[in-house]
């Protein structure tokens, strides 16, 4: 009695159970000032119970706790009660104490939220997954700074071309960078940006003068070396909304979605660095019929064979591939980052060629061979060809239609009206649509990459032409005038991205299958003191379609019927203040689907950031769009037909705080307001968001992130998007209306290198409502509960 | 069958009704004349011993401490609330509980708080302190019976900068007592909500502090305060809270009110003004051991 005992490695007082016949105790590891620091802290934890003379013990032992010999004791004085309430507190707030207030160790927990969150603004038309996808392959393959050219390590987060470059130029001038901690030198490398792009970089045991250097290319990695360095994961994933929705009630013969309401994904991948890739994705969205009726089990496959920048092999890709060229006109596969807080950045592409392809957006990708050549050390070819079946709307022919002045000349089939965006086949209308028109496409690029003594970039040409099995027939309505049409798409361009040390211009002027010219063309500047301007002019007539670009415009994507003129600025004031501002004015030339009249539109953002510490970092980012609506009601000129267009104003202010407790322990707190005005209409809508973010790596196995957000809005007008942490490669921004509140906790498990296992548990409860959403989607009550999980193992 | 004796109030029954139809809560004078008088600007707030603000407040006290607060919502008898309130820091903890009740021989509501609340260090600087208290209402009415709910509360706050303080606090998240269906949910319910507050030292002598609460029912409040010690004795402080509406403009309450410390004993005295509903004066003593 009295006699400290151990369990776990803390002691407590026999004391408090020695007093009662029967009694719980619970004991708590702390890291702290009174009880000695264990290596890996301890959550919560040990349960001892007492049944007369018999002790049941439970612990929860810690793989990586290094066992204690001098221990604090519990005092008697605090009642076996109390102690839970105290262990409780514990687990909410207790972490590894730092010795100093060093910053947080981004190569350990690195966040592209920040980044991400600029994509919310508006709706999501690309595939952010991709982007994702790319960060994430960054971060495990990071970029040797010693080798890497200046075009990848552009693709990290945070250097931009021009950095970029200066990194380059500085390993040329002053020999290869001794450790990855000099990087800092290099001019215009700040604290931040060194910092945010540290998990991405790695430096090579072999320091090579030449290597990176454009003059020759990449070493030949021996066969053997690449199959005993072939590092394999495997990823499965299975996501459901724990409410079933209409469209997955009834039997079977009655219900509207023919699958199950999971979500399923595997993915397996064997990579040699970033040299070598072998890659199959396979997916089943919700609904989706999980089967073996002319599909391998999931409604979505994806294979592909790569090498990438092995000797003159730029890259190879047998299976699906992605091809992004210049500035995106002609191929462009994800979406970038656009318009947000990095102003003078993100609306630049870099094109990176022929990529392989193995993410779930089921569209906008190749499949077939392609091929990236040196011919020499400067000059590449490239070559691609593709065949695959796209969802599209099937109308038999009748003879009788012959005579309809809707079908394209020369009509004497089956023809195809409205190509698949979503990628989704769950009821029977989307189930015909599937894989029902082929697509026949034959490309090719020939790119120069300069490197002379203060210009570096590219310059190229890209084209291809693709013949569909039945033509594409464009829509009746006035605004789909304009839109593809016929069997055959032949599109060329040619791009340039040159730089010197403080300049950057592009562009890229390009040929749609109509025979319109569209293009795209702008410059960034670098001032100094850490101020950079971009201003980008783009015009894509109203026939100007292109069916494999992605460029950019304020409708994502859309590169057609669009004019406009970007111009962005970002600048620090001080060393703490970063302040950003840009201006987007644009046209449509055209009538687009319910607005009966060419409209236009300008959209401003201003952001600025204080960072009074390292740990310490909040930000203002206030955002205006108004652009033009149709009235149908609106027939204000007499006699006209023809709807009217009234002003939209859509607002947005967020004020937000994130505060870096220590390592482990991340604090973050949002409020954001919106507006939406209709001109002509008395009254706005508001909305409004609060949330508390926190996130706890609470041992080197366990990293918890959980969100409470209260929102209220008006309407859906004045809806607001959150930004969440998700399932490693799943995007989650869900857009939120009404009034009620959402939480979710997502669990990070890592027991041994290489298995992540995650778990993610969200739920939006909305207030006086009888139903979530509509039509098949429509959800009985006023809870919406998901659920995620995901095992990822790589060896 | 005797008539329920709720009648012989009606004035003041329909008040209550308005209060319920509204937020009980957030009409009702509570948590100190000192929060009050700052215009309840409270979140970020450290050393209160009541803990309505922010439960987390409670890490920071130093000693023993007991308040006694009396209201009277706009100078209306049946409004007065009464309220006690103890913290006892200890090695490990900061135990709180309190008392509260309002109302009149036919209709009393009542509630009884338990919490608790520790500071714990980050790193040599740095340090967090968290709290959680749950309360219990009961709410009787005479010949209509009794009824009791429970919720809970959790906050934090953290010295952000050294004369910076920020504080979080969600209240009844776990929506207890509320029902899909509004006719079944608890008039006891407290509403969810979420808060975030800054405070700000000044100077020696002076404190702002300023507020965001999200409560489900209502929009945005933006609440803010100012406290200067004039001499070490005596504090003036001041407040203002407003609801950030979509059209009807929710209702400003400004307040005011002065503090004096001396020794072992602390005394402060607020009033808040509401635009449309009046004055409330407030008062709480309490003392330091």
């Amino acid at each position: 009695m009295g006699t400290p005992s151990s369990i776990l490695g803390v002691v407590i007082d026999d004391a408090n159970c020695a007093v009662r016949r029967a009694c719980i105790e619970f004991a708590c590891a702390s890291a702290g000032s009174r009880w000695r620091r264990i290596s890996e802290w301890l959550p919560s934890i040990a349960f001892r119970a007492r049944v007369g003379r018999r002790i049941g013990r439970l612990g929860f032992r810690n793989p990586g706790f290094v066992p204690l010999t001098t221990v604090g004791r519990l005092p008697s004085s605090v009642r076996p009660l109390l102690v839970p309430v105290l262990c409780l507190l514990c687990s909410v707030a207790f972490t590894p104490a730092a010795a100093q207030d060093i910053p947080p160790d981004t190569s350990q927990a690195p966040d592209e939220t920040t980044r991400l969150e600029t994509l919310t603004e508006d709706e999501v038309t690309g595939d952010p997954t991709e982007l994702l996808e790319l960060l994430n392959d960054l971060r495990e393959n990071p970029l040797d700074i010693n080798r890497a050219s200046g075009q990848e390590l552009a693709l990290i987060p945070g250097l931009s071309p021009l950095l970029a470059d200066a990194i380059v130029r500085y390993r040329t001038e002053h020999g290869p960078f001794p450790s990855i901690p000099v990087v800092r030198e290099v001019e215009e490398m700040t604290e931040e940006i060194f910092l945010e792009a540290r998990p991405y970089i790695t430096i090579g045991e072999v320091l090579d003068v030449a290597a990176g250097s454009p003059s020759s290319f990449p070493a030949v990695p021996r066969i053997r070396e690449i199959a005993n360095n072939l590092r394999y994961t495997a990823t499965q994933r299975f996501q459901r909304r724990l409410t079933l929705a209409q469209g997955f009630e009834g039997d079977d013969s009655t219900r509207a979605y023919a699958g199950s309401p999971e979500r399923i994904y595997t993915r397996l991948q064997a990579k040699y660095r970033r040299n070598v890739s072998i890659n199959v994705t396979l997916e089943k969205d919700p609904g989706e019929v999980f089967g073996f009726d002319g599909q391998v089990g999931y409604d979505y496959t994806s294979a592909h064979i790569a090498i990438n920048r092995i000797g003159r092999i730029d890259a190879l890709v047998v299976g699906d591939y992605a091809a992004e060229f210049g500035q995106g006109l002609v191929f462009w596969r994800s979406s970038g980052f656009g318009k947000g807080p990095d102003a003078a950045h993100g609306p630049i592409r870099s094109g990176r060629g022929i990529r392989p392809y193995g993410s779930v957006e089921e569209n906008r990708f190749l499949r077939g061979a392609a091929a990236t050549i040196g011919v020499m050390p400067y000059l590449y070819i490239s070559a691609f060809g593709s065949r695959r079946d796209l969802d599209a709307n099937i109308t038999a022919f009748d003879s009788l239609d012959v005579f309809d002045p809707d079908l394209p000349p020369g009509v004497s089939g089956d023809f195809a009206t409205g190509l698949g965006e979503d990628g989704l086949h769950r009821t029977d209308t989307e189930i015909s649509r599937k894989d029902a028109l082929g697509e026949t496409l034959v490309g090719g690029a020939v790119e120069y990459r300069v490197d002379a003594d203060n210009l570096g970039g590219r310059i190229g040409a890209v084209g291809y032409t693709a013949n569909f099995d039945a033509p594409l027939v464009a829509g009746d309505r006035p605004d789909e005038l304009f839109e593809f049409a016929g069997g055959k798409a032949t599109m060329a361009s040619v791009y340039f991205d040159l730089r010197t040390s403080t300049l950057q211009g592009f562009g890229e002027v390009a040929r749609s299958p109509s025979g319109a010219v569209g293009g795209l063309v702008g410059l960034s500047a670098e001032l100094g003191n850490g101020t950079e301007v971009l201003v980008l002019g783009r015009h894509y007539p109203r026939d100007f379609t292109t069916l494999h670009g992605y460029p950019f415009g304020e409708r994502n994507g859309i590169g057609q019927n669009e004019t406009g003129v970007y111009a962005g600025v970002s600048t620090k004031p001080f060393k703490t203040l970063t302040v950003a501002f840009y201006t987007d004015q644009y046209r449509f030339p055209w009538l687009r689907f319910s607005l009966p009249r060419p409209s236009s539109g300008h959209e401003s953002m201003v952001f600025v950031e204080h960072k009074p510490r390292r740990w310490l970092r909040w930000y203002i980012q206030a955002r205006t769009e108004t652009k033009e609506t149709g009235a149908d009601v609106l027939n204000s000129i007499p006699g006209s037909i023809v709807g009217g267009l009234l002003n939209e104003t859509r607002q947005t202010l967020r004020l937000q705080g994130e505060y870096d407790a220590n390592r482990s322990l991340r604090l973050r707190s949002r409020i954001e307001g919106s507006r939406f005005l209709t001109q002509g209409v008395e009254t706005a809508s508001f909305g409004v968001l609060v949330y508390q973010d926190v996130r706890w790596q609470t041992t080197s196995w366990l990293r918890l992130d959980a969100r409470l957000t209260f929102f209220d809005t008006d309407d859906f007008d004045s809806r607001i998007y959150q930004y969440e942490n998700d399932l490693t490669g799943v995007f989650s921004i869900p857009a939120l209306s009404g009034r009620g509140i959402r939480t979710y906790a997502l669990a990070t498990i890592t027991p041994v290198e290489g298995l992540h296992f995650q778990i993610k548990l969200a739920e939006t409860i909305f207030e006086n409502v009888t139903s979530v959403s509509s039509g098949n989607n429509e959800i009985d009550g006023n809870r919406v509960r998901d659920l995620g999980v995901q095992l990822r193992y790589s060896f | 069958m005797r008539t329920p004796s709720l009648f012989r109030h009606s004035p003041a029954i329909a008040l209550l009704l308005l209060f319920m139809a509204t937020s009980a809560h957030a009409q009702l004078a509570e948590g100190g004349a000192r929060a009050m008088a700052l215009g309840r600007a409270g979140t970020a707030l450290e050393g209160e011993v009541w803990g309505e603000f922010n439960p987390a407040a409670w890490a920071a006290l130093e000693r023993n401490t007991a308040d006694v607060f009396a209201s009277q919502a706009f100078g209306i008898s049946e409004l007065r609330v009464v309220a006690l309130a103890a913290a006892a820091p200890t090695r490990y903890a900061t135990f709180a509980a309190n008392a509260r009740t309002y109302g009149f021989s036919d209709f009393r509501e009542t509630r009884i708080g338990l919490g608790a609340s520790r500071g714990f260090s980050l790193s040599a600087s740095r340090a967090i302190d968290v709290g959680l208290s749950a309360s219990m209402h009961n709410i009787s009415i005479d010949g209509f019976g009794s009824t009791s709910t429970i919720s809970a509360s959790a906050g934090a706050q953290v010295d952000v900068l050294p004369a910076l303080r920020a504080g979080l606090h969600a209240r009844n998240v776990s929506r207890i007592g509320r029902s899909e269906d509004s006719d079944l949910a608890s008039p006891l319910s407290t509403a969810p909500a979420l808060a975030a507050g800054l405070a700000f030292r000044a100077s020696e002598h002076a404190l702002v502090v300023l507020d965001a609460e999200k409560d489900l029912d209502f929009p945005v409040a933006i609440r803010a305060g100012l406290e200067v010690w004039v001499i070490n004795a005596l504090a003036i402080r001041g407040g203002f809270a407003t609801g950030l509406s979509s059209s009807d403009g929710a209702p400003t309450r400004l307040s005011g009110g002065i503090g004096v410390r001396s020794g072992m004993i602390h005394a402060d005295i607020a009033a808040e003004y509401h635009e449309t509903l009046g004055l409330t004066p407030a008062v709480s003593i309490g003392v330091e051991f």
